[in-house]
């Protein structure tokens, strides 16, 4: 296999770049935006002054349950995809980098540019409550795993969507059915099913670290488990990108 | 280029088989057909980053080298979003340079741009050859473009390979017949006027946008057309025979 990591790394360099200043960021700001003027409304709005528990709650409902999923869908159904449907992944493709290369340098921009999103989402609502009101005791600990939970969640939902997108051309509507139809609505249906979810063992994690909010009562698997199981989905989705990639006819 | 696994046969490119082969891509130049180009970058930018993923030792001077070969020195500061149809297959060829390819691959370089462009870059295209001493192999479905610049072409229809050989002898085949050509700008009821003056011209057709011209002579028609628009100060839009598609040159070949 022909290395060139200075060419990958410009590769790196040069997706991560397109894919965090274009019109999508706008979005991610107006997201942003709002996050803040909420947690300002409920700080001045509310009957208690808010504390670490709402810092938990606030991260549970907006990060975890929403921009968690959603971002590293938004990027990861269209970063690659994109590329092959607009024939500029050519480019690349006719470069003497191996396919399976190209495909970590796609997979490595990917995790930089929805972490970096993600990150900022989640910081937004706690900086605000911390600039508003001071920092609950506990606070930084909470934001600080949740940081760390948004990172481990934004790699394998983002691995997910991006081999998804190697295999349909309808990545995001794949998308749209794991998050609403199987995680929202038949992962609740009792009987265990609700235990084949990416969610599921980043809130059994979650409810294992944290300790305060509505998650913190989650009955999940065991945290060595949870991380087995996002390790092992991670990087079948690795290899079977990869696989994909290689064998792929660009027409 | 290692794109498309072949589904018959066997192919070699530069001694090697290129499918899952992407250390050849190392040896060839390839410029694409369409406009695929990061339009928020500098022509600059982009050849950098070209030249990193082939692994050029020496960026700055590489990108500035081929920026001079193809007289994009001055624009490769500014960004692809506002280069000309023709500035943008220079950057393209400029890229497919990049790597010092023993082969180079232009697949449609004229496509898209008027006659003036058209000219420029077969000027290019043939003093890559004949001064820099590059190896190329030049796709397009116009054969009029591909006379402009070899004299030896082999004819593809549907993945099969259908004449090769002297253009000459393709060409006079198909010049047998009278062919449809479409212009389309500003000004074209006042070239048509023009046009029906001249000998080659068997009809002229009003249409939406511009006009139909029907030719026996496409040689004497294309040669003579960027004079005629410049005396005319005709502004055109667009220029494409009906007749130049590979259907029509398989019907003329194959089936008559």
């Amino acid at each position: 296999m022909m290395v060139n990591l200075k060419g990958w790394l410009a590769l790196v360099f040069f997706l991560s770049r397109r894919t965090l200043v274009n019109k999508k960021i706008f979005i991610v700001a107006a997201f942003a935006l709002i996050l803040s003027a909420i947690v300002t409304y409920f700080t001045f709005a509310g009957e208690t002054t808010p504390g670490i528990e709402d810092v938990a709650d606030l991260l549970d409902i907006f990060v975890m349950t929403f921009f968690l999923l959603f971002i590293p869908m938004i990027y990861g159904s269209s970063i690659l995809r994109s590329d092959i449907e607009d024939n500029s992944i050519i480019t690349i493709m006719t470069s003497p980098l191996d396919r399976r290369l190209i495909f970590f340098g796609y997979l490595v921009s990917l995790y930089f540019s929805v972490i970096v999103v993600m990150l900022v989402l989640t910081s937004v609502g706690p900086l605000t409550l911390f600039a508003l009101v001071g920092i609950p005791t506990g606070a930084i600990d909470v934001y600080l795993k949740a940081c760390v939970l948004v990172i481990i969640g934004s790699i394998v939902y983002s691995t997910l969507y991006l081999t998804v997108s190697l295999i349909t051309k309808r990545a995001i509507y794949f998308g749209l059915f794991y998050a609403f139809i199987w995680e929202g609505f038949i992962s609740f249906i009792p009987g265990g099913i609700g235990n084949f979810t990416i969610r599921h063992y980043i809130r059994s994690i979650r409810s294992s670290w944290i300790e305060h909010g509505g998650f913190a009562i989650y009955e999940g698997a065991e945290v060595e488990f949870s991380f087995l199981v996002l390790t092992t989905i991670t990087l079948i989705l690795i290899a079977l990108g990869t696989f994909l990639i290689y064998k792929k006819e660009i027409e | 280029m290692g794109l498309i696994k072949p589904r018959l046969g066997e192919i070699d490119v530069l001694g090697e088989n290129p499918w899952k082969n992407s250390g050849i891509n190392s040896k060839i130049g390839f410029c694409p057909d369409y406009d695929s180009l990061p339009l928020d970058s500098t022509g600059h930018d982009y050849l950098k980053l070209i030249a990193s993923l082939h692994g050029v030792k020496d960026r700055e001077f590489r990108v500035s080298e081929v920026t001079k070969t193809v007289e994009m020195s001055k624009d490769s500061s500014r960004k692809i979003g506002g280069y000309s149809k023709g500035m943008k297959q220079r950057i393209k060829i400029a890229s497919a340079l990049i790597p010092h390819p023993e082969m180079l691959i232009l697949d449609e370089p004229l496509a898209g741009t008027d006659p003036l462009v058209r000219r420029k870059l077969i000027e290019l295209i043939e003093s890559l050859h004949k001064d820099s001493g590059y190896n190329i192999i030049v796709s397009s479905h116009i054969l009029r473009e591909v006379e402009r610049m070899t004299r030896e072409i082999v004819l593809f229809y549907k993945g099969r390979a259908i004449a090769s050989g002297n253009i000459s002898e393709i060409r006079a085949l198909i010049n047998k017949h009278p062919h449809n050509i479409v212009i389309k700008g500003r000004g074209t009821k006042e070239l048509a006027k023009g046009l029906l003056d001249e000998s080659y011209v068997i009809s002229v057709r009003l249409i939406d946008d511009g006009i139909s011209v029907e030719v026996n002579d496409p040689d004497g028609f294309f040669t003579s057309i960027p004079n005629i628009l410049a005396n005319m100060k005709v502004s055109i839009d667009e220029m494409y025979s009906l007749d130049d598609s590979l259907d029509a040159v398989f019907e003329y070949l194959v089936e008559g």
